[in-house]
């Protein structure tokens, strides 16, 4: 493959810009004839995107003048109808940020008297020029104009992001992978080596970066997506927690090693099957990314790809299908995991418990797949109950 | 926790062998211990010791099962110790008697001594040998100086000595810190600086206890060195312990260890002795600090009060401080007055109109209310308040007598409306004024035929009625039918107030037997005639005295003095009457007292609806009818042919202007029972001229005839109102009703309550009554009075029969509804929203529906934006009017429905070049009314709103934000919150939207297939040229043109 060799000779060339993939054997001239095309392409989207800035200015001035004053008299708001006339002097681009579709949400957010809040229009064209500028800087790094690859990511955001940062990174690299490693997982793209820019894009993921490196840069509060921790801090504390676990300083976790993650809260059989679904060394060792995923994981518990990660981890037959065995096999490790400072009334007995995940579950005899499981709602429950003793022990008293 | 290490042989070995050695401490933790070394070394190297003393912990380590098993051996040891010594002592017979041999076994027992605290034997050689290593110093010592003086208290087992002697070293330590202190403090106000103060307060401690006899006296012979007797039960010299730096001393106050290099072994006493000392110093060295402070305080003050001047100048800002108080005070007590005498006015107001009200309904005297009494008396305590407070509490109790006002002000209105109107009925059963007293009795004499005119009390009667407030009514009910079987039993004595200086005896008894007769039927009501030798003072008289505050009290005990004024009052009668419709007494009587009014319309701003927009009733109206003139046109648009459109319409017009008044819809008529159908009923709602307006503007067909036609009408309109409505306040009222079916589209809830109102109480006779009554009467109708028709027990007519009885006209000119419009504020507008939603929605998306599939062809691939430049959905736009904003609404609502048609008629059925086939075309209507009714019909609001964005599947799955983890919880969150999380994801969305793979890889085609024509080109011509020139260079050049480009 081309790119891994291209890659250290032209850092910020690119190498396979191509939309068809399949141009691997491509000569010299074939890659420069693409590269001059990307370029292209993306002279033209930053041309568009300009523009597009011009436009909206105008578009939100004009906003402006035509207004009607909300009942506190602090918001302004915009009438469908003055919108409309709007919109029909407006260029195609300004049109086009406001379809229908876009238009109806808003005024439902808006939820008042048919109008939009002036500064929710504003806010679209802000994240609309946003998302294009950020596409227009991702284009170099990406694969071709629509996907790009966790290490094209990482290039990026070592490229853009870490120099904005006051309080820079011990590791720029180790940085990069994380917020990589938690983007391509909340992403659910774990596994795969590309992601498609569109996802990337509306998933505000870069936004949220940015909003966390601003907010550490200015020691603002982080805003209250710190769900996705892509600051320095929880950086580091990852970081931290990594070294800690690796005694013997190889840069890897063994499995020996991970016994100890979270204080042996977790659910021994669990911690092993994470080395099962992960990306290990030859030794069988976790890196730095993998366990970022699994950091992620219980993190963002809630989410669709920790779901799934939590359901690979428990399918131990791993075909696929949850059933009764597989969580009567978790539950009996959970069981076993007790610390030893567990109160003795907590004694689990693992058919109720069994019976009582069953439920949760909604569980029949053929079991549960990946995509049912996905989208039961009680899954975080799940995965929490039987993945570590904390949860457990929090569903166990919730009544309590 | 560290244990003591003890040698395996026992405790004496242990000793033998760490003897002189340093102890590991127990007390100290690693980082102290350190520190703890370092002042011991330097203690000693002060002493001239380079050896660091032993040292043992205060705390005891816990013992382990091998140090019982070895204390065990010890113990053995012991117990056969002791045994000799009890035989000894036995055998010697000394002073001891029996019983005090007994305890000494049990102090010695093991059991009861689990610390290895140290166990003084008695003073006799042979237990040396088991006693712990800790006490065997000092026991030796104990021993010398118990051999030395025989007092008891050395003979006496140590516990209890020890105790004493802690108690003795307190004291004396105490008293020589203080000694220390005082010497140190007087020294530092002298001038010294600390150090030297404390330097010199130690110099003469020292020089002290070195010349303490009783310090020399009880050294030890055996421990000569003077200085350092730690061992003796004499506090320590200080100077040892000031001699350690301050620092560290106060860092850690601790360090109990023996600075006494002789005695080896510190005994435990010793030990808490030391520790004890301390703290003490370590105490008083915290108090010198405060003191100091204190005294830098102190003498600053007494500068301050040498002063002078400064006194005065203090002096002067107290008197003015307390001349502004005082002034203050002043003015706020006036204002404060003020406030109390208001708010004592309206108490009493209330009371009044509370016993005007209880004296019209009951018979039992009036207690008043026992909270305004209460408040009545305390209020004068509340001018001592503090302003802010009394502020509070005015403001208070102002709020809430303003509201009992209403409430009392309705429920005397219902009483007294009743009364007056029930006068006829239950004439004698007993009512409870002076003046139906009167009545009464004098209605014994004569059969009453008072009737002040037939149209007054209608009048009177049903005017009143427009303005119950359910609650209130029923409330009247209630209580009148209570007084009334109160009343049939207890007609007794006559009351307080009535029994007036009347000479009335001889009629009493007439007037009982009346009373019992009359009970029970209801007589003819009392005519005015004159002829009639009758004292009728109406009820009226009285609501309308009560009303008026400062006549009130006089007018509850209004009498007529003899039969002579009887003719008199006769005559005022009717005038009473006549003073309660024209003035409205009541409204009077709020604005006095100045709450809201009821009937008043600015109240409308003020309910929680104020966020929506909403109609005033003529525009509102004015919208309706415009609007089902519209609706009525699309129709007839697509069911029938152009040209059928002309005679309809010039039909409906003819109708329109031939019977303007007197042929309204039979629906509209009806309209207050059936509220719901009115929304179709209002299609064929003539329509004013604003709205003959919008249709011309919408529909271009409409002809010049028909907008005459409607100029006309408005103009009789118009006409009609001026006419009917000579007092300003009227015109809106009149208006509203006039076209009453305009408020058919109000809150169908409203409605209903109002329906139920009507057929409750026979609403509508009575206003069938109030047409025929002279337009005189009906001027007075403001009268809040409201509560008579309660007691009208005829049945109410069929709502037919009352049409067909009156003229329409009439009728439309004064519907029944204006009472009500004063009660229910927001009745009174239209609710934009709930209108599109409920009533505007399902007439007009059908015809959006049947538009779009018509126009399919013109609208495909349009957006909601230039779609509505094929067809423009009925809008008010282009009308200048006063209500722009309100329409603002509508319009809007129209835009969103049609861009939403079409969006969805674009994206699901137009995707391919062709028609649509039937059943497509029936699908997509389906399809396009589920959408619209989820998407802008009421359940709009319901929807589960993380729903209505709808994200890509990939996004669906990221949820970002828990979304779904809190799907519960969710529904919970406040508005702002769902906003946040709807904003999020329509970010989401909008990018999503923006950046589709496909659309992506399009423009990245188009731009790799221009390019390589561009290329193509370039290479052909340059090829070209290149053969024309040389064919030979060609090939050569080919490349680097290529990779210039």
């Amino acid at each position: 493959m081309t790119k891994p060799l291209l890659k250290p000779m032209y850092p910020t060339l690119i190498s396979n810009m191509i939309a068809k993939r399949n141009d691997e054997a491509v000569n010299e001239f074939e890659r420069s004839f693409n590269c001059r095309v990307l370029e292209i392409f993306a002279d033209n989207r930053r041309l568009n995107v300009e523009e597009l800035k011009h436009d909206s200015e105008e578009f939100v001035k004009s906003l402006k003048t035509e207004f009607i004053w909300g009942e506190t008299g602090k918001t302004k708001y915009v009438p469908i109808t003055r919108l409309l006339k709007l919109l029909k002097n407006s260029p195609q681009s300004i049109q086009d940020l406001l379809p229908h579709k876009t238009v109806t949400t808003l005024v439902k957010i808006t939820n008042f008297n048919l109008a939009i809040d002036i500064t929710l229009i504003e806010e679209l064209v802000k994240t609309v020029i946003h998302a294009e500028e950020t596409y227009v800087k991702l284009l170099p790094y990406a694969e071709n104009g629509t996907e790009i690859s966790s290490y094209g990511l990482q290039d990026f955001v070592s490229a853009h992001y870490v120099p904005q940062m006051i309080e820079e990174p011990e590791r720029a690299d180790y940085y990069s992978a994380y917020a990589v490693g938690i983007i391509f997982f909340l992403l659910d793209s774990r596994r795969r080596e590309n992601v498609y820019l569109k996802d990337l894009l509306s998933s505000t993921l870069l936004m949220h970066l940015e909003l966390c490196i601003h907010a550490e840069n200015n020691c603002l509060e982080t805003p209250d997506i710190d769900v996705f921790r892509f600051t320095v801090a929880q950086f580091r504390n990852t970081l931290y927690e990594f070294r800690c676990l690796d005694t013997d300083r190889n840069g890897v976790l063994s499995p020996t090693e991970m016994t100890f993650f979270r204080e042996g809260l977790f659910n021994a059989v669990f911690i092993q099957r994470v080395f099962e679904i992960s990306m290990v060394y030859e030794s069988g060792c976790l890196d730095f990314k993998a366990f970022v995923d699994l950091v992620a994981a219980i993190r963002f518990r809630h989410t669709m790809a920790s779901a799934k990660y939590h359901f690979e981890a428990f399918d131990f037959k791993g075909d696929g299908i949850l059933d009764e065995d597989e969580i009567r096999t978790a539950a009996c490790f959970q069981a076993q995991a007790l610390p030893e400072y567990a109160p003795s009334d907590d004694n689990v007995n693992i058919d109720i418990v069994t019976g009582e995940l069953k439920d949760m579950l909604r569980l029949n005899k053929n079991g549960v797949s990946s995509k049912e499981f996905v989208n039961n709602r009680m899954n975080s429950t799940f995965t929490g109950f039987l993945s570590n003793y904390s949860d457990f022990l929090k569903y166990e008293r919730r009544e309590q | 926790m560290s244990k003591i290490p003890v040698a395996k042989k026992g405790f004496r070995s242990w000793l033998s062998t760490n003897e002189g050695k340093p102890s590991k401490s127990v007390l100290y933790e690693q980082k102290y211990q350190i520190h703890h070394d370092r002042i011991r070394n330097k203690e000693n190297m002060s002493e001239g010791e380079g050896h660091s003393s032993s040292f043992v912990s205060m705390v005891n380590p816990q013992p382990t099962a091998a140090d019982y098993e070895r204390y065990d051996a010890d113990r053995r040891l012991k117990e056969k110790a002791r045994d000799m010594r009890v035989a000894q002592r036995s055998a010697s017979s000394s002073a001891r008697n029996s019983l005090s041999m007994t305890p000494e076994p049990k102090e010695l027992s093991p059991s009861s001594d689990q610390y290895f605290t140290p166990k003084r034997e008695s003073s006799s050689g042979l237990e040396d040998e088991f006693v712990t290593p800790s006490t065997s110093k000092k026991d030796r010592r104990q021993r010398s100086s118990g051999s030395r003086d025989v007092t008891p208290l050395s003979t006496k087992p140590p516990r209890y000595m020890s105790s004493e002697e802690h108690a003795y070293y307190t004291t004396c330590l105490s008293r020589k810190m203080e000694e220390n202190f005082t010497k140190m403090h007087d020294l530092v106000l002298s001038g010294h600086t600390l150090e030297e103060a404390r330097k010199q307060a130690i110099a003469e401690t020292t020089s002290t206890n070195d010349r303490s006899p009783r310090s020399s006296a009880r050294r030890s012979s055996v421990e000569t060195t003077v200085i350092v007797n730690r061992s003796s039960s004499q506090p320590a010299p200080i100077e040892k312990l000031n001699s350690i730096p301050l620092f560290s001393r106060t860092s850690s106050p601790g360090p109990s260890r023996s600075n006494d290099p002789p005695t080896v072994h510190t005994s435990y006493v010793d030990t808490l002795v030391a520790t004890h000392r301390m703290h003490m110093q370590y105490a008083d060295r915290v108090v010198v600090s405060v003191e100091k402070q204190m005294t830098k305080l102190e003498s600053m003050k007494n500068l301050a009060s040498l002063s002078p001047a400064a006194e005065e100048v203090k002096r002067r800002r107290m008197a003015a401080e307390a001349l502004r108080n005082l002034v203050e005070t002043n003015e706020q007590r006036e204002k404060k007055l003020e406030v109390v005498r208001d708010l004592k006015d309206r108490i009493r107001k209330i009371t009044d109109v509370q016993l005007s009200t209880h004296q019209l309904v009951s018979n039992r005297p009036f207690k008043g209310d026992p909270y305004n009494e209460r408040l009545l008396k305390s209020l004068d305590g509340w001018t001592s308040l503090p302003f802010h407070e009394f502020d509070v509490q005015t403001a208070r109790e102002l709020h809430l007598l303003q509201k009992k006002m209403l409430t009392t002000i309705e429920k005397f209105k219902n009483v007294a409306s009743l009364h007056r109107n029930n006068n006829s009925r239950s004439f004698n059963t007993g009512r409870k004024s002076i003046a139906m007293k009167k009545l009464r009795i004098f209605s014994s004499k004569v059969m009453l035929q008072i009737i002040p005119s037939q149209h007054s009390t209608e009048a009177s009667s049903s005017e009143p009625s427009r303005n119950p407030p359910n609650q209130s009514t029923r409330e009247a009910a209630t209580q009148v039918s209570a007084r009334l079987a109160d009343v049939a039993m207890t007609q007794t004595s006559p009351r307080k107030v009535g029994v007036e200086p009347l000479d009335l005896s001889s009629l009493e008894k007439a007037s009982l037997e009346k009373r019992h007769s009359s009970s029970q039927t209801t007589p003819p009501r009392p005519s005015e005639d004159a002829s009639q030798q009758t004292v009728f003072t109406e009820p009226v008289v009285q609501s309308e005295a009560a009303c008026d505050d400062t006549s009130k009290t006089a007018a509850l005990s209004i009498t007529t003095p003899t039969i002579l004024d009887i003719d008199e009052m006769l005559n005022s009668i009717q005038l009473y009457n006549e003073s309660l419709e024209t003035i409205d007494s009541f409204s009077h009587f709020k604005s006095d007292i100045s709450y809201p009014s009821v009937s008043s319309e600015p109240s409308v701003e003020t309910t929680p609806r104020s966020g929506r927009v909403s109609l005033d009733p003529e525009s509102a109206r004015r919208l309706s009818s415009g609007l089902s003139q519209l609706l009525d046109k699309i129709k007839k648009d697509n069911e029938s042919v152009e040209a059928k459109i002309e005679p309809e319409s010039e039909a409906e017009v003819e109708v329109n202007t031939g019977n303007v008044f007197s042929h309204p819809p039979p629906i509209i008529q009806e309209d207050s029972p059936s509220a719901e159908s009115e929304v179709n009923s209002s299609n064929q709602s003539p329509p004013t001229n604003e709205d003959s307006e919008v249709e011309l503007n919408l529909c271009d067909h409409d002809d010049t005839q028909f907008e005459h036609e409607m100029e006309e009408q408005e103009e009789q309109r118009k006409l009609r109102e001026s006419i009917q409505t000579p007092t300003p306040p009227k015109p809106s009222e009149e208006n509203y009703d006039a076209v009453g079916y305009g408020q058919s589209y109000i809150d169908p809830e409203d409605e209903e309550d109002e329906t139920k109102k009507f057929t409750n109480n026979d609403e509508f006779e009575r206003s069938l009554e109030d047409e025929q009554s002279d337009s005189m009467i009906r001027e007075f109708n403001d009268s809040a009075d409201d509560s008579g028709f309660l007691l009208d027990n005829k049945p109410a007519p069929r709502l037919k029969s009352i049409f067909d009885n009156v003229p329409t006209s009439d009728l439309r000119s004064d519907t029944p509804r204006i009472s009500n419009v004063a009660n229910d504020s927001t009745f009174n507008h239209l609710d934009m929203e709930e209108y599109c939603q409920k009533d505007y929605l399902p007439e007009i998306g059908p015809v959006m529906i049947h538009k779009a599939i018509e126009l399919q062809g013109e609208i495909r691939g349009l957006d909601w934006i230039s779609a509505q430049n094929v067809w423009k959905p009925p809008s008010f736009e282009d009308i200048q009017m006063d209500f722009y904003d309100h329409f603002d609404y509508f319009d809007s609502y129209s835009v969103l429905l049609w861009g939403a048609v079409v969006d969805l008629i674009n994206v699901n059925y137009l995707k391919f070049d062709r028609k649509l086939t039937e059943s497509e075309e029936r699908t997509f209507e389906k399809e396009a009314l589920d959408m619209l009714e989820k998407e802008f019909g009421v359940e709009s609001k319901k929807n589960e709103w993380s729903k209505e964005v709808k994200m890509s599947k990939k996004l669906e799955g990221m949820i970002p934000y828990e979304i779904d983890y809190r799907y519960d919880i969710r529904r919970g969150l406040p508005e702002t919150e769902r906003q946040k999380y709807q904003w999020q994801q329509v970010q989401m969305t909008v990018i999503a939207d923006r950046f589709p793979k496909k659309k992506l890889r399009d423009e990245l085609d188009a731009v790799y297939n221009s390019e390589k024509e561009n290329l193509g080109e370039v290479v052909i011509s340059s090829e070209l040229e290149q053969m024309l020139d040389s064919p030979q260079r060609s090939i050569k050049e080919k490349n680097p043109r290529v990779s210039d480009v």
